[in-house]
């Protein structure tokens, strides 16, 4: 191309555009008048004189054309774009092009400037989008999951909530694709949203401290912080986030293994306000991180879960010492941990305001351990021991005489526990003890045993024994005159009781029972329902028979006959007809809410008209596995009872 | 030259230097510098704004200004002037980056607003607006130039100008004024933000 323009026709040869890029500086003669008249103003053209391989046309122009408006260097576009009020021109903006959202994400609140108004009389008078307010107050939510978790969909939520009302949650599952969140990401979020309360991070393996940092210096208003599988974060940025947001409450730290002792000393010697911390799977965490964390005199720390972690006895004797506001206590798999930890712990009687405790699989937690913190939590009222396989009956009952004021014990997969120890319980539990759950409890045979006449337990208000396989007949009857004033019965997968069993519960009971699970008892029959809802029908409100494979339609219109006050009937799986929901549907004063019947095949189309005249009160149906019942019933159904919730 | 000689030519001048005094803000206080000695009149003008500076623009042609007027607004020249390295007899200083064109109108500018610093704010707007009543390319040229020569007023003037020419108009007008042709979006995002953003569209 040079080669044309150095062709020395003066005059005769005038390109189009700017003549400065010709290259011929020298011509002074071609020195221009400014103005937007420059591109038109030339001497009349002649042709040219050499077929030129191109053709005049703006895009000739362009290609010319080295440095133009697009090409405007980044702080330049900086300074322009944080001359933009927040609004709808930085939404706008933000949808241009990736390169003008990165660069809007980067403004922080202090670089906005607002351009002074034109004419001084009008700075009252405010246009529309200039006076929100930055950040806003944290109305909005935000939740990026999997392919949508990256840095250009955080930039997009930094600069769009900000003048929306402000972020205030925002939750990031990372994945193993190839688009991540990076520190970049955490830096928009950080200057874009001042107002960010809660924040999440989950499987996110390129975040580290820089970022965290960033998070520390923009949201200083950070209430909840939650990172689980965060390899590359490790103290300095959660000590950044420690110092910086004066008003965390809650942190929960799992399978960081990068976090140590070093940041829950930090925690302990900054935080004022933190309230609740669980630490779960972090290798790093040992002992003296503890022991800072609970020996601090300015943090009153009352909701405290440790699982998993390589903690010693030392740990519980500095909880035990130390932890006078912790309400709930939650360890779990704590391997390293022995009886001695326990019976520390309970004799520090530093836990007086201990409410609830939870104990998953340690090993340490034997009779005499758990007979100590019965003895040193004079306050404590539920406690949920899980897998704890060394305690026996009499570990058991003696922590029930040691408290007074349990009101919930749970007990799950406690293999040594017997009926003996049961038993033991309800004898013992004074007249505080509410509720007793015993779930996959192997232990528990049925005996026949003469018992010494003892007060029965008033207080006990709800019972749940699940999938113990052992229970049986026997048991149950000496419980039903145990625990007249049940209200709340479950009974779930119990092969061993059978009618008689189930009748002499009843019949013991004066209170009234109001909800009954008798889910899975599969050799319960009608006659076992029957007697049910003679008894207690009138105050009987949730009844599940899911399961019970010899329940029929006998049950059902003695259900409708005794049951006003029924607002949860589950029967699904039982031998239920139409006949069973015709004789349900034509119950006077019923007022039933949610009605299950999945698995039941034998209830078909002719049902229809029985459930629309239930569906006046229904709010869900599930009719999910009925294979009588066609898809155009099902359709019929669901454009009737648009009130319900139907489930097929 | 013989004393009497400087005189009259100092007193020829005179009534374009008060003007020039009172553009530059050396304003007579009390009457002391409106003694129509010339000798004073030279001691306060010595280092004089009829001082010139050459400036060089990127094809080689040297335009001439005084230096007052440059050193005002350009934060590079002054720092040049005050350290020395310029010396007025000889040297010019060379702006590669900035073509004639773009140079001179920077320099009309910087003129303009020196010698018409008193006047009110709405002529000083009114002319603003029409200098910068350039097509796109043009104002970028400025842009560039301002930012080399650190002239702030002048950044902060094309910044507000550009930032109006943004602010109101839909992203597709957007891309348009500033040529991008490839956002960086993938078409999922794109999606999403016209989905979110249908206004804006």
């Amino acid at each position: 191309m040079s080669k044309v323009f150095g062709f020395s026709g003066v005059d005769n040869f005038c390109p189009g555009g700017s003549i400065y890029a010709c290259g011929n500086p020298k011509e002074a003669s071609l020195f221009l008048p400014l103005g937007p008249q420059v591109d038109v103003y030339f001497p009349p053209r002649k042709r040219s004189r050499i077929s030129a391989p191109f053709v005049f046309n703006g895009e000739w122009l362009e290609q010319k054309q080295k440095t133009s408006i697009e090409s405007l260097p980044d702080e330049c576009l900086f300074e322009i774009l944080r001359r933009l009020p927040a609004g709808q021109d930085r939404s706008a903006c933000a949808c241009v092009s990736k390169r003008w959202l990165m660069c809007l994400s980067n403004i922080c609140k202090s670089e906005i400037c607002c351009n002074k108004s034109a004419a001084p009389q009008s700075s009252l008078s405010v246009k529309e989008g200039d006076d929100e307010e930055f950040g806003g107050e944290g109305y909005l939510s935000r939740s990026l999951e999997g392919k949508k978790a990256t840095d250009i969909r955080l930039a997009a939520i930094a600069v769009g909530t900000a003048s929306r009302g402000g972020l205030g949650k925002l939750s990031i599952r990372g994945s193993n694709s190839d688009r991540v969140v990076t520190n970049l990401g955490l830096k928009a979020v950080g200057h874009g949203c001042p107002s960010l309360k809660s924040l999440s991070l989950w499987n996110i393996a390129t975040i580290d401290d820089e970022g965290l940092i960033e998070i520390a210096n923009g949201c200083q208003q950070l209430e909840k912080l939650d990172l689980c599988k965060c390899p590359a974060i490790t103290d300095k940025g959660l000590i950044a986030v420690v110092r910086k947001c004066p008003n965390l409450t809650e942190l929960s730290l799992e399978s960081c293994p990068n976090i140590g002792n070093e940041c829950l000393s930090a925690i302990g010697k900054s935080c004022s306000n933190l309230k609740s911390i669980a630490i779960k799977d972090c290798s790093s965490v040992g002992d003296q991180g503890i022991a800072c964390l609970f020996s601090s005199t300015n943090l009153l720390l009352s909701k405290v879960k440790l699982q998993a972690l390589t903690i010693s006895d030392l740990s519980l004797a500095v909880i035990g010492h130390y932890g006078k506001a912790v309400t709930d206590l939650v360890l779990n798999s704590l391997p390293n941990v022995s009886e001695r930890g326990f019976w520390v712990m309970g004799n520090g009687n530093g836990l007086q305001k201990l409410k609830s405790l939870t104990v998953g699989p340690c090993l340490g937690l034997t009779d005499v351990g758990l007979e100590a913190v019965g003895k040193g939590c004079p306050n404590l009222k539920a406690i949920h021991l899980r897998k704890s396989t060394l305690l026996s009956d009499n570990g058991l009952v003696s922590f029930v005489k040691a408290t007074s004021s349990l009101e919930s014990l749970q007990l799950e997969e406690c293999h040594r526990i017997s009926q003996l120890g049961f038993l033991g319980v309800l004898f013992n539990c004074g007249a505080i003890l509410k509720a007793i759950s015993l779930t996959s409890c192997f232990g528990f045979k049925d005996l026949n045993m003469v018992l010494p006449p003892s007060s029965p337990c008033e207080s006990l208000r709800s019972l749940s024994i699940i999938n113990c396989p052992g229970f049986g007949n026997a048991t149950l009857s000496v419980l039903g005159k145990q625990c007249p004033q049940l209200q709340h019965v479950e009974l779930s997968g119990l092969n061993g009781v059978r009618d008689a069993g189930l009748l002499s519960l009843l019949e013991s009971n004066e209170g009234g029972l109001v909800k009954v699970n008798l889910s899975d008892c599969v050799n319960l029959t009608d006659k076992a329902v029957s007697s049910l809802v003679n008894l207690h029908g009138w105050t009987l409100e949730v009844l599940n028979l899911d399961g019970c494979k010899n329940v029929s339609d006998a049950s059902m219109v003695a259900i409708a006959k005794n049951c006003p006050l029924l607002c949860d009937l589950d029967v699904s799986k039982c031998t239920i007809t139409d006949t069973g929901i015709a004789a349900l549907a034509e119950a006077k004063q019923f007022n039933l809410q949610i009605l299950s019947l999945s698995g039941c095949s034998l209830v078909s189309d002719r049902s229809l008209p029985s459930l629309k005249k239930l569906g006046s009160t229904l709010l869900g149906l599930n009719i999910q596995h009925c294979n009588s019942i066609s898809s155009s019933t099902v359709d019929m159904l669901v454009e009737q009872l648009w009130r319900c919730d139907i489930l097929s | 030259m013989e004393l009497l000689c400087i005189r009259q030519w100092i007193s020829g001048l005179l009534p374009t230097v008060k003007k020039w005094l009172s553009a530059w803000c050396i304003k007579p206080v009390g009457g002391a510098l409106v003694r129509q000695e010339p000798e004073y009149i030279l001691l306060a003008l010595m280092g004089s704004p009829l001082k010139k500076i050459m400036l060089c623009s990127s094809e080689k042609e040297i335009f001439s200004v005084e230096e007052q007027v440059m050193v005002q607004h350009s934060v590079i020249i002054n720092n040049m002037i005050e350290d020395g390295s310029y010396n007025h007899e000889e040297s010019k200083i060379p702006l590669d980056c900035v073509d004639s064109k773009t140079l001179k109108k920077v320099i009309d500018y910087c003129t303009h607003h020196t010698h018409h610093h008193n006047d009110n704010q709405e002529d000083l707007e009114a002319w603003d607006a029409q200098f910068l009543n350039v097509d796109s390319n043009g104002l970028y040229d400025l842009l560039m130039a301002a930012n080399y020569l650190e002239i702030r007023n002048l950044l902060d003037l094309i910044y507000g100008t550009i930032k109006n020419m943004i602010k109101g108009k839909k992203i597709d007008e957007i891309r348009r004024i500033f040529n991008i042709k490839d956002h960086g979006f993938t078409p999922e995002e794109e999606e999403q933000n016209r989905k979110e953003y249908p206004h804006f569209y």
